[in-house]
């Protein structure tokens, strides 16, 4: 009797075995779209065969294998998180390169500026006529106009910029939210849950797109996630949440304690991590609320390009006319500023740049003293700022005109690349989801075979890609220098 | 080739390079040969657009090169820690494609 139930033992055993295998057989058919899935392995242990100590032999199920290969998950994440990066950048740069405009059509600065210099020439052939000085006035206030609103929209951008990085770190805390929760699930009970498994890495995968982080898997199975491999986000179950603020930097103590405070990233412990978000939506957005706005609108520590600008112009024109007179006299009468900003704050000259609102037509100094005195010398000299002969007439080496078309075309290259980046981003996503897929459920054997044929084949490719880029950089040298 | 052509062959390079597999590889640089070829021999009469194109091509065929032989790398070291161990050094023991036997139907 006893024989005959242990050998039904071991059927049922068997049959349990088989079950269970045909189950994960179906789960893998029924989730094979499901995002974060990764194909399950039932594995069947013998049973020893030891009559005396009762062991019957047999089959038993064993454990449920995944075949989710962690590196190759991290290397989607990864190449995730560059896109992830690159799609900000290009939304980031987009919007930057409409605030300054390059061409001739009325707005923006370039255009404004164009206007002004020409209103100063039609003065200069014509200094004491009311109507051609009423002309540089108002092309004066164009271009005062055409500062206040780039400055304007670059305040806007950083609100923007602002909320998105609120936003994204709330849609950061959300998820390691959801994975802390997948974390507790899993210490109870549902390590084999292949349900889980999906939702938890399909979780990981959205992370991916917003920071740059790592996982470690523990021994009970939860995952552990790190923001650039040091602050915890989830350690078990257990969420670590992020907070985004406003702050101004005090060390070194800031040379424009007005400027615009910085964004800055919190852990939950409370110490800065922003110099850790490097990549991904998150660090894309920090590189552009504090590096590339600050080098246009400034920061704690510099004016900005655009603030430069705005001053530097201002100074000289005001500097021209102050010298020059407005009548010989006697007593000569010297002119007045054209212009007045901020002075007090060098990171809000753009922004508060306007014309001295007591000046009129008859009060702008044509006559360059001398000796020898020229009746239009000083309007000659404002006309000249369009092409400078002197080193005064310049900011950084460069007109003011190409000063301003080089703030415009290093957006636009860089828009450029990024939209570049961006697309070989997208396919780099590609190829890691197929090296991935490649990865699941490999044979060792045929792996290391497999891979030494891949190197040959990289070995061969690098050097060609090496050549290629070689005589291509020499077709665009020889293209740029025939220009 | 013309420089349309010669882009076209390096999307089909980079396509080949997303589907990362080692056939894939192998396709891949005979394309890429044959575009080293025609750059190098032909007199190529080019608009700075179609140089640029062709220099994003390179650059997009090069980072999914780099991506995919950082993948291989590490994934060598693992196939080698797993499948052959350390050796007295403390470094992977190396795996030859060399000597085994591989099946298929």
């Amino acid at each position: 009797m006893s024989n005959l139930l242990a050998s039904l033992n071991v059927t049922a055993g068997a049959l349990n075995a088989f079950d269970m295998a045909l189950q994960t057989t179906q789960n893998n058919v029924a989730n094979a779209q499901t995002p974060g899935y990764a194909k399950q392995t039932q594995t069947i242990d013998s049973v020893s065969f030891n009559l005396q100590q009762g062991s019957i032999g047999g089959v038993s199920a064993g454990a449920s294998l995944s075949s989710r290969n962690e590196f190759a998950e991290q290397n989607v994440h990864n190449q995730n998180t560059e896109l992830g990066s690159a799609s900000q950048s290009v939304n980031s740069l987009t919007q930057l390169q409409n605030l300054f405009p390059v061409a001739d059509d009325g707005s923006g600065i370039a255009s404004a500026m164009n206007g002004l210099f020409s209103a100063f020439s039609s003065w200069a052939e014509s200094p004491n006529n009311s109507s051609t000085q009423q002309v540089v006035l108002n092309n004066a206030t164009t271009v005062a106009n055409a500062f206040n609103s780039t400055a304007q929209g670059i305040y806007q951008f950083v609100t923007s910029t602002n909320s998105q990085i609120s936003q994204t770190v709330n849609d950061i805390n959300n998820l390691t939210g959801q994975l802390a929760a997948d974390n507790y699930q899993i210490q109870h009970g549902g390590g084999n849950d292949a349900g889980l498994d999906a939702n938890l890495h399909n979780t990981l995968d959205q992370l991916s797109q917003y920071v740059n982080f790592s996982t470690m898997q523990q021994s009970d199975g939860t995952y552990t996630v790190l923001v650039d491999g040091q602050t915890p986000l989830v350690i078990g179950s257990n969420q670590y949440s992020l907070s985004a603020s406003m702050q101004q930097p005090t060390n070194p103590t800031p040379t424009n304690p007005n400027a615009p405070p910085l964004a800055t990233i919190t852990s939950s412990s409370g110490a800065d991590i922003t110099s850790q978000v490097n990549s991904g939506q998150l660090g894309s957005l920090l590189t552009t609320r504090n590096t590339v706005i600050p080098s246009y609108i400034g920061d704690a520590y510099q004016s900005g390009s655009l603030n430069t600008m705005a001053q530097q112009f201002a100074d000289r024109v005001n500097n021209l006319l102050t010298s020059g007179n407005v009548s010989d006299g006697p007593p000569a009468q010297t002119g007045t500023p054209l212009f007045t900003y901020d002075a007090t704050n060098a990171t809000n000259a753009a922004a508060s740049l306007s014309v001295n609102p007591s000046i009129t037509g008859a009060q702008l100094a044509a006559i360059q003293p001398g000796p020898p005195e020229v009746a239009n010398g000083t309007a000659l000299a404002l006309a000249g700022l369009a092409n400078p002969q002197q080193a005064s007439d310049e900011i950084n080496g460069q007109s003011y005109t190409q000063y301003y078309a080089n703030i415009a075309s290093s957006i636009g290259s860089s828009l450029t690349q990024a939209t570049d980046t961006q697309s070989a981003q997208q396919t780099a996503v590609a190829q890691a989801q197929n090296l991935r897929q490649q990865a699941s459920g490999v044979d060792l054997n045929e792996e290391a075979a497999t891979l030494v044929q891949f190197q040959n084949a990289y070995q061969a490719n690098s050097r060609f890609i090496t050549v290629i880029d070689n005589i291509t950089s020499d077709l665009i040298n020889m293209i740029n220098t025939a220009n | 080739m013309n420089p349309a052509e010669l882009a076209a062959e390096l999307d089909r390079v980079c396509r080949l390079l997303e589907l990362a597999t080692p056939p894939a590889m192998e396709e891949s640089t005979a394309v890429l040969q044959t575009v080293v070829c025609e750059l190098s021999a032909a007199n190529l009469s080019i608009q700075p657009a179609e140089a640029l194109k062709l220099r994003t091509g390179v650059r997009k065929a090069r980072l999914l090169l780099e991506s995919a032989a950082r993948f291989h790398r590490r994934w060598q070291e693992i196939v080698c820690g797993t499948g052959g161990g350390y050796t007295a050094e403390r470094s992977l023991e190396q795996l030859s494609g060399s000597g085994r036997i591989r099946l298929s139907c």
